[in-house]
């Protein structure tokens, strides 16, 4: 089972989805690419503390994290 | 009732412990909670054992191999390190939407180990401005007589003579000045209601020292002292 994490005010929204149903990784890249629309930034976790960004839907991703767009504090 | 318990190795008073069990299970379910349970799940083992103890972890940028200082908070906590692993030039930037604490700090860790130039060609520093100088605070007689602004790559033994300043005063600004140079630490006295050469030395005192960075200042780690004859040495604590 994989997840998507996405920050939000609220806390952090989680996705879970099976990667090995066809439809369900659909709806995953169809997320995946509704949250790179509106510019968040999209990292995976490879293993531990080892973090890869990346700009294209992963279906081997275990586990995506989503974070809003960054500005200037 | 008492006594039963009693028999099988109970006691009243145990019940405390699982009270604040209860409470420490309700608190974890709180926005900020999850926020730093997902953080410390996506630090390294080094990142989240540095957390644990020390409320900070250092990351390294992807694209410079510097080193940056996260600390908590959701603004102006995180820093450059220098090769002496003082704390240097502050910067800062958010994601947008009013994260929390440990959401804001996970978002920094992935930005700059994943793509450091970019989010630094978007976060605020200090380092423009002031060069991530010291703000000094000198006291006479219980009154201000001056701001003085060193550089924070100033090392650690390095003298600011302050009978020297006050020859060379009358640069007074109202922001910290421009200052690169490793050999002139202090570079200007900002306010000197009056010369300090007519005042015992003995009397000069160090008021308060402030990292200025953006916003208010932070608490610094390092400290001066005078040397007795109107000397500051700059020492790190």
């Amino acid at each position: 089972m994989a997840i998507q994490i996405v920050m939000d005010h609220s806390g952090d929204s989680q996705h879970f989805f099976d990667e090995s149903n066809a439809e369900a990784l659909a709806e995953a890249e169809k997320r995946f690419l509704q949250f790179a629309f509106k510019g968040y930034t999209a990292a995976v976790r490879k293993g531990p503390g080892e973090i890869t960004r990346i700009t294209a839907f992963d279906p081997t991703a275990e586990e995506t994290l989503f974070f809003p767009r960054l500005v200037g504090g | 009732m008492t006594r039963r318990l009693q028999r099988i190795g109970l006691s009243l008073h145990r019940s405390v412990p699982i009270g604040r069990f209860y409470h420490a299970a309700k608190a974890e379910k709180t926005i900020q909670a999850c926020a730093l349970r997902l953080l410390r799940s996506w630090l390294s083992p080094e990142q989240r054992a540095e957390f644990d103890t020390r409320g900070y972890f250092d990351v390294v940028g992807c694209d410079s191999g510097k080193r940056y200082r996260i600390r908590q908070g959701t603004s102006g906590n995180f820093n450059e390190l220098d090769e002496y692993g003082r704390l240097g030039t502050g910067w800062c930037f958010v994601p947008l939407g009013g994260l929390v604490e440990g959401d804001v700090m996970l978002a920094r860790k992935i930005a700059l180990e994943t793509d450091e130039e970019r989010a630094l060609s978007i976060a605020n520093t200090s380092r423009d401005r002031f060069g991530g100088a010291y703000q000094v605070v000198v006291q006479q007689r219980g009154e201000v007589w001056a701001h003085v602004f060193i550089p924070a790559k100033s090392r650690s033994g390095q003298s600011i003579n302050l009978q020297a300043l006050s020859a060379g005063r009358g640069n007074c600004g109202s922001t910290p000045p421009r200052q690169s140079s490793q050999s002139a630490l202090c570079s200007e006295i900002q306010s000197a209601p009056s010369g300090p050469d007519d005042w015992p030395r003995s009397q000069w005192r160090l008021g308060a020292m402030f990292h200025y960075g953006h916003g208010s200042g932070h608490k610094s780690e390092r400290c001066l002292r005078f040397d007795g004859s109107g000397v500051l040495l700059l020492k790190d604590s």
